[in-house]
């Protein structure tokens, strides 16, 4: 039998009418719904904001390059004490590690190292706090995605007589310099004078937080103040231009080298992280499907609680209404007509119930975006799945009452006062 | 012409102790006739106009409408048939308290698939034919008993059914109310010649008809033909 399009439309007008009748209740009844909606709907923002800056992360490693630390937290993914363990009893990666691995690597892959630490810098009167001053090796512009803007890149003679250059990122240059150009000009840090050969093109910021805000130095200069204590040091190894080698031997062969470095046994753990966009992304996968496998089933139950309160209010709908399904069925109605009005209420009812969800997880989207400085924003694929997981409810709890409506012996109905 | 035909009809209910509603029911009604029912409560009136208008089956016997038996209908046929030639009234009106005026006459053409910009306009010339013309968008509850009745039977006509059912439909009204509904059906018969069966305990309600059948028990005791108007 075919269902024509007027009586679809009585059917919604009829939904609707029954809906606003009882708007408190109706309200009420679909309130899981909301609740159960909203949060699924701004976990998973949050899990593809975060998804999109680790992947931003990653890919600030650059492809084909491998980082070895100390101890990197993608290693330890769900436990924290692990991490803390390795970062207190590993071997902290040392210059002497830099050299021997720059020397058993030599001739296949490019060996860099940058070494991390805070100091303040000024200029005259003006000072900038929380600038990172990397002293870096004269090949780290192939290691990592720092890209000069203007003036020239440090190179091996800076690093080898140890001269006190810089090149500075875009908000030092501007913070300092703001009405005059930085090149030749001057930087103070710990009491010494550094003239700005170059400067970095912008970043741009993760977390809200700028990455333009650093000082590279050569490895040389950075030494004599520093001694080889660093905040953090990290050694980066890629292919050498001349060498046709995969992404996954480069890792392999630096795996090797480190762990003749560090005179490990065969059997013995790695002491020290390796890591590759490769491995970030395939961390952030990890994290996205721990979140989904414990989040998205527990929704799940509750939004089958929420369904069976909408069940029992359309239950209780049906009874309050049995005297006029009676009189619709006695006139002419199909039982199917009746079937099709109660479960369009149903599911009218769960659909708004779901889009109050959605519009309640985009403010509380919008509201952690601005408190947070991520870029976090409701995916199409989460709404249009929140308003099919909503109606789905209503048809699928809506089918029992429904049925029970359209089944009504007329004549009883009629009876019923 | 037959418009009713019923055969050795019997509706009892189940259970132990068997309670026959009707049994070995023979009647012929024609066209056009206007029969009054009659029979102390409990005799069986509403059951057999709820078997003629197939809202119930009988466990026994045939029921042909207009030549048709309705017994081997499905029950989509059968809800048609009752929508579109079948026109019933009640004792307590039976509209939907939420609707208004037009939008209860044109129930029926909107369960036909018929648009509203169609089906209104239908509603509104049925209403002003029984004297509703200023009541269109009145609800149920803001109209008097003879006013709802009224409204009743303008949903009951809309298709302009060969048939009429009423149960009992001046049994809520007093009496001169109950009189101009009788009127207004007088009045109605006179334009669309449709069979009309009648239930009734009101004397008066017998003068309007041209036969008189009385059950008791389930069973026609008395079955007469009258003068109309006596
Ligand atoms: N669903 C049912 N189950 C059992 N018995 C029923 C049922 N419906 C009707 N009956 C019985 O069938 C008989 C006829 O009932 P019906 O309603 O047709 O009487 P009626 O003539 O319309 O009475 P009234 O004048 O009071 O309306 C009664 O004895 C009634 O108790
Ligand atoms: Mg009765």
């Amino acid at each position: 039998m075919t269902f024509g399009l007027s009586r679809w439309g009585e059917a919604l007008r009829v939904a609707i009418a029954a809906t606003l009748a009882h708007r408190l209740r109706s309200l009420l009844t679909v309130t899981g719904i909301v609740i159960g909606i909203a949060v699924v709907t701004v976990v998973a923002a949050l899990l593809e904001g975060a998804q999109e800056f680790i992947n931003k992360t990653a890919a600030g490693l650059g492809p084909g390059i491998v980082r070895i630390d100390k101890a990197s937290f993608q290693d330890f993914v769900g436990d924290a004490q692990a991490f803390a363990e390795a970062r207190a009893k590993r071997p902290d990666v040392t210059l002497e590690d830099f050299r021997g691995l720059r020397e058993r690597l030599r001739d296949r892959l490019e060996v860099g190292v940058r070494l991390d630490a805070a100091l303040p810098i000024g200029r005259g009167g003006r000072s900038l706090d929380g600038v990172i001053v990397q002293g870096g090796s004269a090949n780290i512009y192939e290691l990592t995605t720092v890209k000069l803007d203007r003036g020239r890149i440090l190179n091996e003679f800076d690093d080898q007589y140890r001269r006190p250059v810089c090149l500075i990122g875009k908000d030092v240059d501007e913070y300092l310099f703001p009405d005059t150009d930085s090149l030749g000009r001057f930087v103070k840090m710990g009491g010494l004078e550094y003239e700005v050969v170059g400067v970095a093109a912008p970043l741009g910021s993760s977390i809200g937080a700028s990455q333009d805000a650093f000082v590279q130095i050569p490895l040389g200069t950075f030494t004599r103040i520093f001694g080889s204590r660093s905040r953090s040091i990290t050694l980066l190894t890629k292919a050498r231009a001349d060498q046709t080698i995969t992404n996954s031997e480069v890792e392999e062969l630096t795996r090797v080298a480190m762990r003749l470095q560090r005179g490990l046994q065969p059997g013995d753990d790695d002491n020290f992280s390796v890591t590759t966009s490769k491995s970030i992304e395939a961390f952030a996968g990890r994290i996205t499907s721990i979140v989904a496998l414990v989040l998205y089933p527990l929704t799940g139950i509750a939004l089958a609680v929420a369904g069976v309160v909408v069940m029992n209010m359309m239950l209780a709908s049906v009874t309050e209404r049995t005297r006029e399904i009676g009189v619709r069925l006695a006139i002419g109605a199909r039982r199917s007509d009746i079937l099709i009005q109660f479960l369009l209420e149903s599911t009218l009812l769960t659909l708004v119930g779901g889009m109050i969800g959605v519009i309640f997880a985009a403010l509380l989207v919008m509201i952690a975006a601005l408190a947070t400085g991520f870029s976090l924003s409701v995916p199409l694929w989460a709404l249009i799945a929140a308003l099919s997981v909503s109606s789905s409810i209503g048809i699928i709890f809506g089918v029992f009452p429904a049925r029970r409506a359209a089944r009504l012996d007329p004549i009883e109905a009629l009876r019923k006062e | 012409m037959r418009m009713i035909e019923l055969v050795d009809v019997s509706r009892s209910y189940g259970g132990l102790t068997k309670v026959a509603a009707l049994s070995n029911i023979n009647l012929t009604i024609g066209a056009g006739e206007r029969v009054a029912v009659m029979g102390p409560s409990g005799s069986g009136k509403s059951t057999f106009l709820n078997l003629v208008c197939g809202l119930d089956q009988p466990t026994a016997g045939t029921i042909l409408i207009d030549g048709v038996d309705i017994g081997i209908l499905d029950d989509d046929s059968r809800t048609r048939l009752r929508r579109e030639r079948i026109g019933m009234i009640f004792q307590t009106f039976n509209l939907l308290p939420t609707l208004t005026a037009i939008e209860n006459v044109a129930l029926p053409l909107r369960l036909n698939g018929m648009s509203r910009r169609v089906a209104e306009p239908r509603a509104v010339a049925m209403l002003k034919r029984v004297g509703l013309g200023g009541r269109l968008d009145h609800r149920p509850d803001q109209l008097s008993g003879g006013e709802r009745q009224r409204m009743a039977i303008a949903r009951a006509l809309i298709f302009e059914p060969p048939l009429l059912l009423a149960d009992e439909p001046t049994g809520n009204l007093d009496s001169q109310t109950g009189d101009e509904i009788l009127d207004l059906l007088d009045q109605l018969h006179g334009e669309l010649n449709m069979t009309i069966l009648l239930v009734t305990h009101n004397e008066e309600a017998i003068r309007f008809c041209d036969r008189l059948v009385r059950l008791r028990d389930g069973r026609v005791v008395n079955d007469e033909k009258m003068e109309r108007g006596r």
